[in-house]
């Protein structure tokens, strides 16, 4: 990508509050949609906004980035408009993480690196994984909203049921994860850049 | 959820001159609003000569219903309008001159406070047809933003700015037209954004203004999702959701290139593939995009980079069929529809991915297939080549984005032949200099 079609994207991506909708919204890859109804759960469960007129706020805020299928309804759809602004939001994903202080577990944008094979560490994460509860529940609740997402931007609609026990999992898992251990602060913001 | 709630205010004022047009205006904008094919709002209230009081309570108890269910609001008000000093008011049935907040509404002020109070709002919108207008709408920008800004909330501001008494209730009139019977230079729906210049060139005695802000600052581009009507006059002719906002997506500026007209050429010639080819960013997928817009192509598919070639075929089937609900869902069922479709050309394009490189090669040479013309993107090796945007057509698109002269000048350099870089680079303009 050239540096200042990074440059401006980033910029556009630097809007405060947004952290969880770039995440969600990366992970539903290129040139996929999800329903704003997912969306919502997915940016709940990562601490983002849990109700719609917020979270229409968010899009707005990004909205030069985003294709929005029937915007204002409830069947409307979210996802990035071009496959190197999806590309793009997941690099600065990479490339930030969230700081957790001398909090000895992982933080949740280390997690997504790993979840994505992108981590520089991965061995090393993989280990401590094998020895930490709270960080494999973490990233087992990464993995499942991961694939929750996949599935709905690949046009699928997974059962109510399950629907309503995945987000619930995840977002136990990731309370629990970051309730006992890490700062408030970082629980609000986590995954992704600050 | 997602519901969407209006209130229409048309208000005449005892101590000054009656206006003609209402309450006509009023009704046919209520009317158009609450339609469920156009303005689909699920309540929809007229309030007709109100007193201050009763325009306050109104007022009030929109925003904290709609914020209560979390709806879409839409504000319409016509009527009169005095200023003092910087301060707007409409005047109400028992309104008098000279204006104040105890025998007028103070617009801006009382919307200011009610949003604050009731901040669930999912959108905002205000339509003003009133004299000085415009006024009210430079003064809801400065008491407005700072407020709803640190509530993190979106709205917008349509006004017919006139400085006259009397402005013959244009704004209003032409408003309802237009959302009842649609019109061709918007998309699927109609938003305050598209407005500014057809009712500008409707009403040219008064000026549209057009405010945005996006729950932080004020943008020089609207919120999708705050729309007024559908567009009567742009029914999608794409039964694929996703095609369909994808090709609106990327023609919404589009500036005609010499690849395009190159393109429509070679599909003339009866070429049986062409391959459109250029770097990234040089408006491959553009290209496409503008075929479709301009149904000069039967169907069309931009496949991710994860799809299968079924699935591409199977987009390309829906359209061909119109959503059929036997319509093929793999690639050889596909080459079976298009052996039956003869008698015409039968033109599909389809953008550079995986899929594409399956596909293209079995449509383009297949059996049966030599009515079937396809048009494909790759970064190499290609029949019709996109070189980079020059000056002028950058100069045209930053112009059709409303980026003024001055700013254009350096965006061109940075955009260096860049469509993408381009683009970016005026939402970031149109984002940060309003």
């Amino acid at each position: 990508m050239k540096p200042a079609l990074a440059q401006a994207y980033d910029r556009l991506m630097d809007r405060a509050g947004t952290t969880a909708l770039l995440a969600a919204l990366a992970d539903t890859g290129p040139g996929r949609t999800l329903p704003i109804t997912d969306l919502l759960q997915a940016v709940s469960a990562l601490g983002g906004p849990s109700r719609l007129g917020p979270l229409r706020d968010q899009l707005m805020a990004l909205q030069p980035l985003l294709l929005r299928m029937d915007p204002g309804t409830d069947e409307e759809q979210v996802g990035f408009r071009h496959p190197e602004i999806a590309a793009r939001a997941r690099a600065r994903r990479s490339d930030a993480g969230v700081t957790t202080g001398n909090d000895p577990h992982y933080a949740v944008a280390d997690l997504w690196l790993l979840l994505d094979g992108e981590a520089e560490a991965g061995t090393e994460m993989r280990e401590h994984l094998e020895e930490c509860a709270s960080c494999l529940e973490t990233f087992a609740g990464l993995e499942r909203l991961k694939l929750k997402v996949a599935r709905c931007a690949g046009g699928e609609h997974a059962p109510p049921e399950l629907r309503t026990r995945i987000v619930a999992s995840v977002r136990q898992t990731v309370e629990s994860a970051a309730g006992p251990t890490l700062p408030t602060s970082a629980r609000r913001s986590s995954p992704g850049p600050p | 959820m997602s519901d969407r709630r209006a209130l229409v205010i048309g208000t005449q004022c005892a101590s000054l001159a009656g206006l003609s047009f209402l309450p006509q205006a009023a009704r046919d904008l209520h009317e158009v609003l609450k339609d469920p094919a156009l303005g689909d709002c699920h309540t929809a209230q007229l309030l007709l000569d109100p007193t201050v009081r009763e325009l306050d309570a109104a007022v009030e108890d929109a925003v904290r219903t709609a914020s209560d269910n979390e709806e879409s609001l839409i504000i319409a008000i016509i009527g009169h309008g005095e200023y003092a000093d910087e301060d707007f008011y409409v005047m109400a049935q028992d309104s008098s001159c000279p204006a104040n907040s105890a025998r007028a509404y103070l617009l801006a002020q009382r919307i200011k406070e009610a949003v604050r109070e009731y901040s669930l709002l999912d959108g905002l919108i205000l339509l003003l047809d009133t004299c000085h207008a415009g006024i009210g709408a430079a003064q809801a920008a400065q008491h407005w933003v700072r407020t709803i800004g640190a509530a993190g909330r979106r709205f917008e501001v349509l006004t017919a700015s006139n400085e006259r008494t009397a402005s013959g209730g244009c704004f209003s009139r032409s408003l309802a037209a237009v959302l009842r019977k649609g019109h061709q230079d918007c998309g699927d729906r109609i938003r305050c954004s598209d407005l500014k210049p057809i009712l500008t060139a409707a009403c040219p005695h008064q000026t549209s203004q057009y405010l945005s802000f996006d729950g932080d600052r004020a943008v020089r581009y609207g919120d999708d999702a705050s729309w007024l009507a559908r567009n009567a006059a742009r029914a999608s002719s794409m039964p694929d959701r996703t095609t369909s906002a994808i090709v609106a997506e990327l023609t919404r500026w589009y500036v005609p290139t010499p690849a395009f007209a190159g393109t429509v050429r070679r599909l003339t010639r009866r070429s049986r593939c062409v391959t459109v080819t250029g770097p990234g960013g040089s408006g491959k997928s553009t290209l496409l995009a503008a075929l479709a817009a301009e149904r000069l192509v039967d169907a069309v598919a931009f496949p991710a980079e994860a799809d299968s070639p079924d699935l591409a075929a199977t987009v390309l089937a829906r359209q061909l069929t119109g959503s059929a609900p036997d319509a093929p869902t793999t690639v050889p069922a596909l080459e079976n529809l298009l052996r039956t479709l003869t008698g015409r050309r039968v033109r599909l394009a389809i953008d550079a991915s995986p899929a594409a490189s399956s596909i293209v090669p079995r449509l383009s040479a297949g059996p049966g297939l030599a009515h079937v013309q396809v048009v494909t993107a790759a970064e190499h090796e290609g029949d019709v080549v996109l070189g980079p945007a020059g000056r002028r057509e950058l100069a045209d698109y930053f112009r059709r984005r409303t980026v003024s002269q001055e700013e254009a000048a350096s965006l061109i350099d940075t955009a260096d032949g860049d469509w993408s870089v381009a683009r970016a680079l005026a939402d970031l303009a149109l984002r940060e200099h309003a």
